[in-house]
């Protein structure tokens, strides 16, 4: 527990400031319900005019199975690796104050790790509750989020789901690393962010994405941090199969955040702090 | 043996480099050139427990790059360097759980919350005890007057008062070692003096090690019993104030209000004479001439209302020896 306690700690720090700013909560709380209307209704579309032996019918996601997965992604977006890098660290990183939080006697990697967990977790519990309860009982019929397909399913998913955030957090640590580059500038960032939101389902569930693909798409690292623990929930992959998903996603995990460990320690034998 | 030991430390930056305009960015595209840029190029002292040492130079001499290579910040290219017995760099978390460093162009508190939440967080992150934090927290709020700070948010508070937490901050594990760069930079009056007594008292009672860098003169006179001079990335003097200005400022400055116009070109001894309005400046060398001479001269022949006797500033002393040395 000494160990953890720095950790906890930051961990506090950062859950109490994503609860500060009020206005910016309810601003995210009305974008979120917006969005997830508006891609439910494109979902609708899809549907009722799409070719019927292709995409969601042939993959075996029904459409109010697809509607739930809107809704779903609305709920975990913030548990997503979104925009990758924290304002706060890249300003940090810009102006050489990453100097100071070099003098803290915490591992850096582990120190930023944490943050970027702390804040995720912050703001996803905070929109949990009203998104959800827009979602599951205030829309009607076929905008609705529908009920888990089963409680063990349930409990894999939100197992599954607390996998996939951490593989976000790792990933945010590895974009934290190709920052430190100062050099490469935010390029590399922006495109991995671009990978991410296509290939982890957020835009598109991974289902309905071409027969020939599925293969690849479930093992590909993104599928882990979204659309492998909603499969979970709305049923298209059974709770016993739980155990495969959570190996895929451990597997990325380890490689994501030894990657990311290693490389940082080799950036901050090169770093440079000028000025000041 | 000597707290912190540095021997042989060198340390160059690349910087890229391009010609300027859309011409010279489309070339860059296809030819970089990189710039090598010594910022230390050979340095080596030490410092015993218990000094505090002042390090001056001109901006760009390599100040803050030995203090970061000090903390574990940075690597160098060269050289050793063992501060409390370990490699900087090396054991950088171990390390920096021993000192306190205070960047007066950084924060290290957060800034949308109270400082009070900041100071928890670092108890936490240095793994101080409930208990010693209490007490050290007590003992710092006292000296350095933080009362009602504690409850408000960085944000608003002044730079001085700012920097009083700052100060706070670095000290609440108790450091044996405090990196000090540029700490009064910005500040007032009265806050630089706030500064000055908080860290002499440190260092006088708690014995902390510091090390300061600073461009304000009178940080050092105050503070510092030895100096450091930097420049180019060479150590260029090392030792007590007053061997420096035996030796950059040796003569005296006889500041005189005169009591009626005067003209006056020569003194004997003088080594210069200026009159501006009724105030008039003599310049001279104790060792060639006698101070009582040389006022007796100066009262002979103007009619004197007041007279000071000064020594050369230490601003005006250092400037020159950047001026001598050519730096």
């Amino acid at each position: 527990m000494e160990l953890l306690r720095p950790f906890l700690s930051i961990w506090r720090m950062h859950l109490a400031n994503a609860l500060q700013y009020r206005a910016a909560v309810w601003a995210q709380l009305t974008t979120n319900i917006f969005w997830g209307f508006v891609r439910t209704v494109m979902m609708l579309v899809f549907y009722r005019y799409g070719l019927q032996q292709i995409a969601g019918y042939e993959a075996g996601l029904s459409l109010a199975q697809a509607v739930s997965h809107v809704w779903l992604v609305q709920i975990a977006l913030h548990l997503l690796p979104g925009n990758l890098i924290d304002a706060e660290i890249r300003e940090k990183i810009r102006s050489g104050d990453v100097a100071l939080e070099l003098c803290r006697p915490l591992d850096l990697y582990a120190h930023w790790f944490t943050r970027a967990l702390a804040m995720r977790l912050g703001r996803f519990f905070l929109q949990l509750i009203p998104v959800t309860t827009v979602a599951m009982l205030l829309l009607p019929m076929p905008y609705r989020l529908q009920p888990p397909a089963s409680c063990a399913g349930l409990f894999a998913f939100c197992a599954s789901l607390l996998l996939g955030c951490l593989l976000s957090c790792a990933l945010v640590g590895l974009s934290y690393v190709l920052l430190l580059r100062v050099s490469w500038g935010d390029g590399p960032v922006i495109i991995l962010k671009i990978i991410s939101d296509l290939l982890s389902g957020a835009e598109l569930p991974l289902q309905l994405w071409p027969a020939w693909a599925q293969r690849l798409l479930a093992a590909q690292p993104f599928a882990s941090l979204l659309d492998l623990p909603l499969r979970l929930y709305t049923g298209t992959l059974a709770p016993s199969e739980f155990w495969s998903v959570a190996a895929i996603q451990l597997a990325w995990l380890v490689l994501f955040m030894g990657v990311g460990w290693l490389l940082m320690q080799g950036s901050l034998r090169r770093l440079l702090i000028q000025g000041g | 043996m000597s707290l912190i030991q540095l021997n042989g430390i060198g340390k160059t930056f690349y910087v890229a480099e391009r010609p300027p305009g859309l011409l010279g960015a489309l070339q860059g595209i296809f030819v970089r050139q990189r710039k090598a840029i010594t910022a230390l190029a050979d340095i080596s002292f030490s410092i015993d427990a218990g000094e505090l040492v002042g390090y001056i130079g001109p901006n760009g001499a390599g100040k803050s790059t030995t203090v970061k290579i000090m903390s574990g910040i940075l690597v160098p290219d060269s050289g050793t360097c063992i501060v409390a017995g370990r490699v900087p760099w090396q054991e950088r978390v171990a390390h920096v759980a021993e000192i306190g460093v205070v960047f007066g162009q950084r924060s290290q508190l957060w800034w949308d919350v109270p400082v009070l939440d900041s100071f928890q967080l670092l108890r936490d992150i240095y793994r101080v005890s409930p208990t010693d934090f209490r007490r050290r927290l007590a003992d710092l709020a006292d000296i350095l007057d933080l009362g009602q700070l504690l409850h408000t948010p960085v944000r608003q508070l002044s730079l001085g008062q700012r920097m009083r937490c700052e100060l706070a901050a670095a000290m609440l594990h108790n450091p044996r070692i405090l990196f000090l760069d540029e700490p009064s930079i910005g500040l007032d009056a009265v806050s630089k003096l706030a500064l000055r007594s908080f860290l002499k008292a440190l260092n006088q009672e708690q014995g902390v090690t510091m090390i300061l860098t600073t461009h304000d003169m009178a940080d050092i006179e105050t503070l510092c019993q030895r100096v450091m001079v930097i420049g180019h990335g060479r150590l260029l003097y090392d030792g007590k104030l007053a061997g420096l200005k035996q030796q950059y400022a040796p003569e005296r400055r006889i500041r005189a209000t005169l009591a009626s116009p005067c003209q006056l070109s020569e003194l004997p001894g003088a080594d210069s004479i200026t009159i501006s309005g009724n105030e008039l400046v003599v310049d001279f060398q104790p060792a060639k001439i006698a101070p009582q001479t040389i006022i007796a001269a100066l009262t002979a022949a103007c009619p004197v209302s007041d007279l000071v006797v000064e020594s050369i500033s230490v601003d005006e002393m250092i400037a020159r020896m950047y001026r001598d040395l050519s730096l």
